[in-house]
């Protein structure tokens, strides 16, 4: 019954030696060292240790992934105890206008104040009733403060709120107030990108709503839901492309044909027919004989119908795909997929429907402008991005933003194929209005129509210079009219604001 | 300076659990006596700052004199911990006395900090526990029958947990607890002991093939009716004890492969046949689907474990009580949201520790029944901890368990209370015996 099986007689002896512990201590500790190694045990340390070390390293991992994200989720109810003790940071334009602070009131509760009103509803977005745009993406930094112990210990005395990070956006408040202005009371969607950087200069949505009110506005923004004030429809927003389309259809066509294109010939009467199916030319205008060029430049709806006649539909297909139709987009924000399906088993009418932009295409203006980027950069698109940095309180840059990533989405020879396209809508063609001395521009406008009395969406995506372009423009004004005629002015005034500063 | 405390506290208390920590663990390096002595010196006045500054933490924030309480009562269980068994005596390990008196500190704190009831309560069973367990040290070394009750063992171990399958309380889904009058037992806690010794009592001399067969058959049927009760945490804890204790009595690895096998195998039935099984791992690959209802809890252990950053909100200052069983099963993401990620870990570290120390006593004793023992509960204690941390952080799926000595709850306080005694009650045992064959020797001379 003993626990050293050598030891005997050992309980009469044990009261005789606990007295003196200091000694017998240190022999028990030095024999202790000289114990043989049990290998099994030491095994089971090891596997446990690395079990540990593991779980260790995951948590550390799992943390510094997750701590945005998770703060950031509806469930997560941690937000409002940091709202007792930190005042939500700033939000701040391009060249440092305050799109957005906060005040501490009397109570010690904090009011969201947008200086610019509904210039940003959509993109720097509002922080209660949820959270969208800008305060949505960093809502992380804007609710967490910087402030050292000793500021912390003092505002805490003085019952004020700590503050917070700070957050530049890529915005330009100019920019944005004329494209804000330029919609007026219709609806619609303006953006503006970096081609060479991805930085977004314009994002404007209406209908808009003033953030500062949203507590007041919030009951009447949701119940009607036919007017989706609340969509931002830049990125969320699903139209008709019209004749914008074309880009995409003259890029199959020559990736089938390739340098074949310029014996393309047609002769245009206003119309074309498959079996009884029917395409007009915008308002029956017969354009007579057009090559590809001239069929690009006019827009003509007959040519491109016979165009995407002669496609191949599973190519077709291929080509959609690696334009990210019905796929994820490289977005900061929340964002819908467009949508547009061919295959071989698509029939000749909905094939001459796609053709031209019509039938049941839909796709978003922010889809449009990574189109429209990837071909004004000779063929690679810039993710864009709306964040510039994060500012620590004392201005230091805690976080710096850039594109995350660029990648092709045609070849050059492809890219500077479509851009002569598009410089010959500007010289010869339907957006003639901007044509001026300054600099020259390149786009495609698009007409969409959406009921069967002709009214259309006006459309225009484009960049300038043409030569070696800066900036990408995509406009949808709903109900607008035409594109050459509502949607391209704006895309002129923009680039007249744009090449005047920069 | 009260405010400057409020702020910097929250610093203060990762640092010292990061020194107590570190201690824990560079206390096998120490080469003398003298320098282990130092270490102690410094674990026990860290333990007793943590708990000061803690409880003056969160008097301030929440201006609760009962607070006051909280840290006399812990106090007073420090000064039992460490004084009174150190005085009784003298042989007892120190750094597992250190340890366990930092852990059940911790654990009153964190109670404390969900609810000042529940603490006084887990004050009065760890007190209750502390003077049995020092009861059984005075007798542990007079009682000469603990090996041979092997078939005592797995009848009670058995019976125990049949009376709990069949008159067991369905909480959440499992059958874990009885009632006895006003109090719930959770037997499955004690039988964790008695399944060690059974092991032990079976398996520590003479090993023959049948003899591991007729241990493999007793240990399944528990794991078994775990399994059945719905008690996975606790199924999982028997099967590891059982196969590290049969390495450890074989010395060949090829049972613990075979045992493996037949775990896996097990594990792909019960997986078949119990949905229960199934809806723990589907919470596990992807819980966001069933946020409003089965993924809740784990989500918001998540949230709760992310929020708090390395340093934590302060203890009172966090909202970890949106967390369901956020003072059992998921006390130690309530750790990581208030005490910071630094303090978690330094509670892992503690663990790790106490089992290191636990395993160097096991290598010392020569009978096999005691080393047994000693490893079974070493590996049981840190198995558990792994079990309920890495379920509330989602490295494993969840099997609700609680975190030993931390964690709220009367079975498992009292439970883990006495298995880190009966190691002291080892390992007093080990140091008086070794006195005399020195003094033996010595006199031989």
């Amino acid at each position: 019954m003993s626990i050293q099986n050598n030891s005997n007689n050992h309980k009469s002896n044990n009261s005789a030696y606990s007295g003196n512990s200091n000694n017998s201590i240190r022999n028990f500790l030095i024999k202790s060292d000289k114990l043989t190694i049990n290998h099994h045990i030491h095994i089971t340390i090891a596997v446990f240790s690395v079990l540990f070390i593991a779980m260790i390293t995951y948590l550390v991992v799992f943390y510094c992934n997750n701590k945005s994200t998770f703060f950031s989720n509806s469930y997560n109810k941690r937000e409002s105890v940091l709202y007792t003790q930190n005042l939500r940071g700033n939000i701040y334009g391009k060249d440092g206008e305050l799109l957005a602070y906060s005040i501490q009131n009397e109570d010690g509760t904090q009011t969201r104040v947008y200086p610019y009103g509904g210039l940003f509803a959509h993109s720097v977005g509002f922080s209660t009733h949820g959270k969208t745009g800008v305060e949505a993406m960093q809502n992380y930094y804007l609710i967490n403060t910087d402030n050292s112990l000793l500021q912390r210990a003092e505002n805490r005395s003085q019952g004020n709120l700590n503050t917070c990070y700070n957050v530049t956006t890529t915005f330009d408040v100019e920019l944005q107030q004329i494209a804000y202005d330029y919609l007026g009371n219709y609806n619609g969607a303006v953006i503006l990108t970096e081609v060479q950087t991805g930085r977004v200069l314009v994002m404007v949505s209406k209908p808009d709503f003033d953030p500062n009110y949203i507590d007041l506005l919030w009951d009447q923004l949701t119940e009607n839901s036919e007017s989706s004030v609340l969509l931002n429809r830049v990125t969320q927003g699903q139209y008709p492309p019209g004749s914008t389309f074309k880009i995409i259809t003259a890029l199959e066509y020559f990736r089938e044909n390739n340098t074949d294109y310029k014996k393309y010939i047609y002769n245009c009467n206003g119309f074309f027919t498959v079996d009884n199916y029917r395409i007009n030319c915008f308002h029956g205008t017969r354009h007579g004989d057009v090559d590809f060029e001239l069929s690009f430049a006019k827009s003509c709806n007959a040519s491109f119908a016979n165009i995407g006649m002669s496609l191949d539909r599973s190519n077709f297909s291929q080509t959609l795909d690696s334009l990210m139709f019905n796929r994820e987009l490289p977005c900061p924000i929340e964002y819908t997929r467009s949508s547009l399906y061919i295959s071989s088993d698509t029939d000749d009418y909905n094939m001459m429907q796609t053709s031209i932009g019509q039938g049941k295409t839909s796709i978003s203006p922010y889809h449009m402008n990574l189109i429209t980027m990837a071909i004004a950069n000779d063929g690679v698109l810039v993710t864009p991005y709306i964040i510039d940095n994060v500012k620590g309180t004392d201005g230091a840059i805690v976080k710096d933003y850039a594109s995350e990533e660029a990648f092709s989405l045609m070849t050059a020879d492809e890219a500077e194929f479509l851009q002569k396209l598009m410089q010959s809508v500007v010289t010869e063609g339907t957006a003639g209005r901007l044509k001026n001395d300054i600099y020259t521009a390149a786009g495609k406008t698009g007409s969409a129509e959406y009921n069967d009395l002709g009214d259309s969406h006006a459309w225009f995506t484009g960049y300038a210079p043409a030569e070696n372009p800066e900036v990408a423009v995509t406009i949808i004004i709903e109900a607008g009219g035409t594109g050459g005629e509502r949607a391209v002015p704006l895309a002129k005034l923009l680039f007249d604001s744009y090449f005047e500063r920069y | 300076m009260q405010y400057l405390f409020l702020e910097s506290s929250k610093y203060i208390i990762a640092i010292l659990l990061m020194i107590y920590a570190i201690s824990s663990i560079s206390i096998f390096g120490a080469k003398k006596t003298g320098g282990k002595t130092a270490i102690a010196v410094i674990q026990n006045s860290v333990n007793i700052l943590t708990v000061l500054v803690c409880c003056i933490h969160m008097m301030l924030i929440s201006k609760n004199p009962m607070y006051l309480a909280v840290l006399i009562f812990i106090l007073v269980c420090v000064f039992l911990f460490l004084f009174v068994t150190q005085s009784a005596f003298p042989e007892c390990n120190i750094l597992l006395l250190n340890n366990f008196s930092m852990l059940v500190s911790c654990g009153l704190l964190i109670v404390s900090r969900i609810s000042i009831n529940k603490s006084f309560k887990q004050f009065i069973i760890v007190t209750v526990s502390f003077a049995l367990c020092i009861g059984m040290i005075f007798i542990f070394g007079k009682i000469k029958f603990l090996k041979k009750l092997t078939w005592c063992y797995a009848a009670i171990g058995l019976l125990l947990l049949s009376v709990v399958l069949v008159l067991g309380k369905i909480s959440h889904g499992s059958k874990l607890s009885i009632s006895l009058g006003p109090v719930s037992v959770q037997p499955s806690e004690f039988v964790k002991l008695i399944f060690i010794f059974f092991l032990a009592s079976i398996l520590w001399n003479e090993l023959n093939f049948k003899k591991i067969i007729v241990s493999a058959l007793i240990a399944a049927l528990y794991v078994g009716i775990l399994v059945v009760s719905k008690d996975l945490g606790s199924a999982l804890i028997y099967f590891v004890i059982y196969l590290f204790v049969l390495v450890i009595a074989t010395g060949n690895y090829i049972y613990m492969f075979a045992g493996l096998i037949a775990g896996a195998g097990a594990s792909i039935i019960a997986y078949k046949i119990f949905s229960h099984v199934r809806v723990r791992v589907m919470i596990w690959q992807d819980p966001w689907p069933y946020i409003d209802n089965k993924g809740y809890q784990i989500i918001q252990s998540m949230f709760s474990i992310t929020s708090g950053g390395f340093f934590g909100t302060g203890l009172l200052e966090g909202t970890p009580t949106t967390i369901p069983f956020a003072d059992t099963d998921f006390v130690f993401s309530v750790i990581c949201e208030e005490l910071g990620i630094i303090a978690g870990i330094s509670i892992l570290i503690i663990s790790i520790s106490t089992f290191i120390e636990m395993l160097r006593v096991s290598s010392k004793i020569n009978d096999n029944f005691y080393k047994q023992i000693v490893y079974g509960i070493a590996v049981s204690l840190l198995f558990q901890a792994f079990l309920t941390v890495g379920g509330g952080i989602k490295f494993i799926p969840l099997t609700g368990v609680t975190l030993p000595l931390i964690s709220y709850g009367g079975s498992s306080i009292m439970a883990s209370t006495i298995m880190y005694f009966i190691v002291q009650s080892i390992y007093i045992r080990l140091r008086r015996e070794d006195k005399v064959n020195l003094s033996n020797k010595k006199t031989k001379h």
